[in-house]
């Protein structure tokens, strides 16, 4: 009879990985993230309306997660909304995701540092937690086109960092 | 440590002696694999300083395995015609200094990944060094005709270096390249092992073609080109990959198993054919590189 170990092992290595992921990639950290396809998502917008993820629509992207209770948040939000006035981030979209904040703190928060992009009001961690799997915040996330994430910052994003993600993004 | 050479070998004899110690071409095999993966775990090309210092601790950690391997094999490599030559079997340096020179690259290579690329990679490094020192060289080899397919994982663990170097984690993906290497590592050297088969049986290692029928081998390494290939296909799903990866990993995967056939049907009407296993071993190396460098391809042309 013919049992070949090597592919034992595999099959073996393979069901227990399976059983520590769900089967699924874990975003347990966010390094995992790069690479991975994010699934599109629907989202209230902080001033009416709806904000769809950019790459269902085919464009690259940067989320910036934030919320007004953060306070790493609030001493990024000054610096990314002046880099962005000074520095066209076209054609990469920008989007704010507000994270559990009252509506109203939200939109004082933006509006206080001149933040102009469309942001994306995420009450219950839904996207937050539920696609990208973060426990915290504040998060940037760079992704291409099709939704795969090139790239993430976890805490406040120094001006560098913001520069070479866009630059990143609008050079590929 | 001290590098002192009896009279009859020149400087530059126990240099490449040193160098020899660490087999560089096994080596060539790690890099091929390391640096596309790299590229795959972060979608494009990552930072050439973190490409270099990982290359530079793997490469150190596997050539001081490979040392530590041939200052145990010393006793069978002086028997074997294929090993004969190498330095601790013409003593152009004592196995003492070659067992510091091992010792002295896996220090390096810990303390070098550790530092410039994150602790995950160092550990997994050093697992490695130890799995094929300890599980394969000193308890497999000479006792089990599995040696090489437990042993093999050893190989398989500088894809999880690359990987993590990246991202700081393991995943699906790391997890299939490291068991494509995996399942490939056996049939390329029970190649090599059919070739070679007089010269393991002197030395009293019990490589498959040495304890089991030339059928039975040749039916072993076509079982594992058909799951390598299979694994191979579920390696673009998981990854994200395009078409320029599943046509190279089908098209190459179909060669391979042709070559294993072949093998195995000449197994089977009795022929002993070494030109044949020679063939598949040597396509085996290019097969490897050639997947492996165009999943890279496919990544960096997807992300222009």
């Amino acid at each position: 009879m013919l049992i070949s170990l090597g592919v034992v092992v595999a099959v073996v290595l393979i069901t227990v990985v399976s059983i520590f992921t769900g089967g699924q990639p874990t975003n347990a950290s966010r390094n995992v993230l790069v690479g991975e396809q994010m699934k599109g998502f629907s989202l209230p917008g902080l001033d009416g309306g709806v904000e769809t993820a950019p790459w269902t629509s085919g464009h690259k992207s940067v989320l910036i997660f934030f919320a007004s209770w953060c306070g790493p948040c609030k001493a990024e939000m000054p610096k990314v909304a002046a880099y962005l006035r000074a520095h066209d981030p076209t054609p990469v979209r920008v989007m704010g995701v507000d994270v559990n904040d009252p509506r109203g703190a939200g939109r004082a928060f933006v509006k206080k540092d001149g933040f102009t992009y469309p942001v994306a009001y995420d009450l219950n961690f839904a996207v937050t937690s539920g696609v990208f799997g973060f426990g915290g915040i504040p998060e940037t996330v760079f992704l291409n086109a099709r939704g795969v994430v090139v790239q993430v910052y976890f805490g406040a994003i120094p001006e560098k960092k913001l520069a070479q993600g866009l630059a990143g993004l609008q050079s590929s | 440590m001290t590098i002192s050479a009896p009279s009859s070998f020149s400087t530059s004899d126990v240099l490449k002696g040193y160098l020899a110690l660490t087999k560089p071409r096994i080596i060539e095999l790690l890099l091929v694999t390391t640096v596309p993966t790299m590229i795959v775990a972060a979608n494009g090309f990552p930072k050439l300083w973190l490409i270099v210092v990982t290359l530079i601790g793997g490469t150190l950690a596997a050539g001081g395995a490979n040392a530590f391997n041939m200052v145990i094999d010393r006793d069978i490599d002086a028997i074997m015609e294929r090993t004969k030559r190498r330095p601790l079997v013409t003593g152009v340096m004592s196995a003492r200094s070659a067992a510091l020179f091992a010792g002295a690259l896996e220090i390096l290579a810990f303390v070098i990944l550790a530092v410039w690329v994150n602790e995950l990679s160092a550990w997994l490094a050093m697992s490695a060094t130890a799995f094929y020192v300890i599980v394969y060289t000193m308890i497999l080899k000479r006792r089990s005709k599995q040696n090489i397919v437990i042993g093999g994982a050893a190989g398989a663990v500088p894809v999880l270096i690359g990987w993590s170097a990246v991202t700081n984690t393991l995943g699906w993906t790391p997890v299939l390249l490291f068991l494509v290497i995996f399942i490939w590592t056996p049939p390329h050297f029970w190649a090599l092992a059919v070739r070679y088969r007089d010269d393991y049986e002197a030395a009293h290692v019990p490589m498959m073609p040495v304890v089991a029928s030339l059928r039975r081998t040749t039916l072993e390494i076509l079982v594992y080109s058909v799951v390598m290939w299979a694994l191979t296909l579920m390696i673009g799903p998981s990854a994200h990959l395009g078409w320029v990866y599943a046509v190279s990993a089908t098209v190459l995967g179909a060669m391979f198993t042709f070559y294993a056939l072949r093998l195995y049907r000449h197994a089977l009407v009795g022929k002993a054919d070494v030109a044949e296993a020679m063939r598949l071993f040597h396509f085996s190396i290019t097969y490897l590189s050639a997947l492996f460098i165009l999943m890279a391809v496919d990544v960096l042309v997807r992300n222009h």
